[in-house]
C-alpha cells in the first residue's frame, strides 16, 4: 500500500485528480460518492469478497501523489495531497469494525464532494 | 435548538496561558511530515515555563438529534510523544528563545439550518495561535472530522494563513450550515473556578 507516482504520469496533486483511475475500479455517482452499496449522508457502503484488500486498494489509488503519515495508534494511515486534500485508511472503523477509507476535498473546485467515508463490507453471496 | 460544545477546560487553558511570557523552545511531533507542517494525533510545544502535547481524537456525540464522529482536542503532559518526536528529528526550532507575546484559541462555531431555522450550534475549539518577538505560529485541526493537525508559521511581515477547513461542512438543498471562526485571546477565556 502506499502513494506515489505511477510510472510516466503525471503527479496528482489532488485526491481529485484520482477519480478517474477510482472510476475504473469502483461506482462513482455523478455527485463524486464512491462505492456499490447504501449511502446515507456522508457514509456509503462498498460491498467486496475481500474488504481489507479491497480497502487497501482504494485507499492506494486515492493516495497516489500524495505524502503518507502513519499514526501511532489504530494502524491509520493519512495521505495529504498537494492542496491539503487527504485519504485517511482506516482498518477498522469505530462503527461496525470495518475498514473504512475517508476521503476530504476542502478545495471545493472538483467533482469530490467535501468528504465522504467509505466502509468496505463482505459481499454477501 | 440543541448546542454541542467541545472547548478546552478551564484546567486546560491555565497550562497554555502558564507559556505566556517565558521563552519559546521548540514544537515538534512524532508523526509528521518531514517539512512539520502536518502531523496526525499530536503535536507538542515546549517553552521555559511548560512543554505541553495538543492531542486530538474522535469523539462520539450527539450533534441535534444524530450521533455523530467529531474531533476534540485536549491538552496534555506526553513525555513520551517529546521523547518520539526527538528520537524521530520532529523537532522544529523556529522562534527558539523569542518572547511568548500571545496565546489565541481558534475558536469554530457551526450552525445548521433547515429553512431559516437554526436546529443545532455546534462550538469547538480547533487549535492554537502563538504570537512571538518576530513571527507567530498556529497549530489548527484538519477541521472537525480528522485527528490531524496543520502547522503553519509566518514572520512578522507575512500573513500568517490559519489553516481552516470549515467548508467541510456541505450545505445542500435541505440544510445549510453556516460557520464563524474567532480566535480569542487565552487570557479573556480564563475563569476564576
Amino acid at each position: 500500500m502506499g502513494g506515489g507516482s505511477a510510472p510516466g504520469s503525471r503527479p496528482a496533486t489532488s485526491v481529485a485528480d484520482n477519480l478517474t483511475a477510482v472510476a475504473k475500479k469502483y461506482p462513482v455517482s455523478p455527485g463524486g460518492y464512491i462505492g456499490n452499496g447504501r449511502r446515507r449522508g456522508k457514509v456509503i457502503q462498498h460491498h467486496a469478497s475481500d474488504p481489507d484488500a479491497t480497502a487497501q486498494d482504494l485507499f492506494a489509488t486515492l493516495a497516489n501523489g500524495a505524502q503518507l503519515v502513519e499514526s501511532n495508534e489504530g494502524g491509520r494511515i493519512t495521505a495529504l495531497s498537494p492542496d491539503k486534500s487527504k485519504v485517511v485508511f482506516r482498518p477498522t472503523s469505530g462503527s461496525d469494525g470495518s475498514p473504512a477509507v475517508e476521503v476530504y476535498n476542502p478545495t471545493g473546485r472538483t467533482k469530490l464532494p467535501p468528504r465522504q467515508k467509505i466502509h468496505l463490507l463482505k459481499e454477501v453471496s | 435548538m440543541n448546542t454541542t460544545t467541545l472547548n478546552f477546560t478551564n484546567a486546560e487553558l491555565r497550562k497554555i496561558a502558564s507559556n505566556i511570557g517565558s521563552r519559546w523552545n521548540m514544537r515538534g511531533a512524532s508523526q509528521s511530515l518531514p517539512d512539520g507542517s502536518f502531523a496526525v494525533d499530536k503535536v507538542f510545544f515546549s517553552t521555559s515555563a511548560a512543554t505541553l502535547t495538543i492531542c486530538a481524537s474522535l469523539v462520539d456525540v450527539v450533534i441535534g438529534e444524530n450521533p455523530d464522529e467529531v474531533v476534540s482536542i485536549t491538552i496534555h503532559d506526553d513525555p513520551e510523544e517529546v521523547r518520539l518526536a526527538s528520537t524521530r528529528g520532529s523537532i522544529y526550532f523556529q522562534f527558539k528563545d523569542e518572547i511568548v507575546q500571545s496565546i489565541s484559541v481558534v475558536r469554530d462555531v457551526t450552525q445548521r439550518y433547515a429553512g431559516e431555522i437554526c436546529e443545532w450550534t455546534f462550538t469547538a475549539d480547533r487549535g492554537l495561535i502563538f504570537e512571538l518577538e518576530s513571527g507567530s505560529i498556529a497549530i489548527c485541526t484538519g477541521g472537525d472530522f480528522t485527528t490531524d493537525f496543520f502547522i503553519a508559521t509566518a514572520r512578522k511581515d507575512e500573513q500568517l494563513e490559519v489553516p481552516d477547513f470549515r467548508n467541510l461542512w456541505e450545505s445542500t438543498l435541505e440544510e445549510r450550515f453556516e460557520t464563524t471562526r474567532t480566535q480569542i485571546p487565552v487570557a479573556n477565556l480564563l475563569t476564576d473556578s
